[in-house]
């Protein structure tokens, strides 16, 4: 990895102040911090960008998260995107069916803090082969 | 002419009617020379198909009303399952929002603060936790409620009944302690093991105590009994009773008491949250168990809960005949 290159994270957040205290908590460490408010967005803005990770909000206005899962998933210059889904569905169905996807991990927003989200985001970006 | 005929009819109508009887009645005679005279006590075909015709209308009325209703409750329950699992998500939404930011303040990543705000913060940060333990607990209710919970997703593990039951007394000492209830457990001196899902048991076993705790008045009592008196029958149970002197369930809806969401009026009255699944599910996990539960209220006395939970779980759909 090139050291000085920033790893860039993209939010995929409808809700505003959720997204903006979770990009000020990556942002505080130094990650690039891209974001996007719907489902649309957030496949036009990982094509654009090519983030080194997403954090994926499941219920989305217009596509909802499973949809943008598949879409990424299916995208051959991004399926290898490790995607943390940070949302607050966490029925057994719904973590089943976004690990079935291709989902990296999955955590359930209310039970844990935005620390919990920076590691879990680290933990992603440490185990990226170098290209 | 046919104002004439008019004047006729209306002049004669009594006549008309008398002719008209006789003609009936002598209509009946020629039937009953056919058919034989009707037996004693029996009523005429007519008036039967008439009566049956009536009842059937009225059955099919009957029949439709009901079909209403029972359309209206699916929608109900529906509506409330809808409700129950909307607002625990979207209560998760604002919750995390205020978890995160009190954190975030107490760790000081949104500026310096001092000690005393810090621990303001943390405050904060453990009641918003504590909620959101309350709202995960609601959505565990709503998935078990919603039938996704089988007894094959059971995990059956021989356990101590008196110290599973003491775990879940633990957890209401301060409820106890503030509401001055007499807490009683009494246990048989050796040790009762059963083969249960101890998880599914504690829920039970919470569920007949937040109740009994709940709708008792200050300075009650709430007494649980384990007991091995019926472990030498044809299959070992052990039976535990859960009595309290609370509110009791009046008797005209003792039937309702383990459906779904049903709270009973005078519950209702005394505490305004709850949503009227606990004994649902308690029913459920006892079935599951191949257990049995019953109880006996009487409206402002108590109520007792009985349970009996097999020490082995049978193999399922042996025929013994």
């Amino acid at each position: 990895m090139e050291p000085n290159k920033k790893q860039t994270v993209l939010i995929v957040e409808d809700d505003e102040f959720l997204r903006s205290l979770a990009a000020k908590r990556l942002d505080k460490e130094g990650l690039g911090v891209q974001v996007a408010v719907d489902g649309e967005t957030a496949v036009a803005v990982a094509k654009e960008v090519k983030p080194d990770v997403i954090v994926l909000d499941l219920i989305l206005p217009g596509l909802d998260g499973f949809e943008v899962l598949e879409k990424i998933k299916a995208e051959e210059s991004l399926k290898a995107v490790p995607i943390i889904v940070f949302s607050n569905l966490g029925q057994k169905e719904d973590i089943e069916r976004a690990q079935y996807l291709g989902a990296a991990n999955f955590l359930v927003k209310s039970n844990f803090t935005l620390d919990d989200l920076l590691d879990k985001v680290k933990e992603q970006l440490a185990a990226i082969k170098p290209a | 002419m046919v104002l004439l005929l008019a004047a006729v009819v209306i002049i004669f109508h009594p006549f008309i009617f008398l002719w008209y009887g006789e003609h009936q009645k002598v209509k009946k005679l020629l039937q009953i020379a056919q058919l034989g005279l009707p037996q004693e006590g029996m009523v005429p075909a007519d008036e039967v198909t008439k009566a049956v015709e009536a009842k059937q209308r009225e059955i099919q009325a009957k029949e439709l009303a009901l079909n209403l209703a029972n359309k209206r409750l699916d929608k109900l329950d529906t509506a409330k399952f809808e409700f129950v699992s909307v607002t625990t998500h979207q209560l998760r939404t604002p919750l995390s929002a205020i978890k995160w930011t009190f954190d975030m303040l107490a760790k000081g990543e949104l500026g310096p603060v001092t000690d005393e705000q810090k621990m303001f913060a943390q405050k904060g940060y453990e009641s918003t936790d504590r909620a959101i333990e309350i709202v995960n607990e609601l959505l565990k209710i709503d998935s078990i409620q919603e039938g996704k919970d089988t007894r094959a997703n059971y995990n059956f593990a021989n356990v101590d009944l008196a110290e599973l039951i003491n775990s879940v007394l633990f957890l209401f000492a301060n409820q106890v302690k503030a509401r001055n209830i007499e807490l009683i457990f009494n246990k048989p001196n050796t040790s009762l093991v059963a083969q249960v899902d101890p998880k599914r048991l504690h829920v039970v076993f919470e569920n007949l105590l937040d109740n009994a705790v709940k709708y008792t008045k200050l300075g009650g009592r709430v007494t649980v009994t384990l007991s091995d008196a019926k472990l030498n029958s044809a299959r070992s149970v052990a039976e535990v009773t859960v009595s309290d002197t609370g509110i009791g369930i009046p008797s005209g809806e003792q039937t309702k008491i383990f459906q779904r969401f049903f709270r009973s009026s005078n519950a209702v009255k005394l505490v305004t949250d709850g949503n009227g699944l606990g004994l649902a599910i308690v029913k459920d996990i006892v079935d599951n168990h191949q257990g049995e539960i019953w109880f006996e209220s009487k409206e402002n006395e108590g109520t007792t809960f009985h349970l009996t939970l097999p020490l082995q779980q049978a193999p399922l759909q042996i025929n013994q005949s």
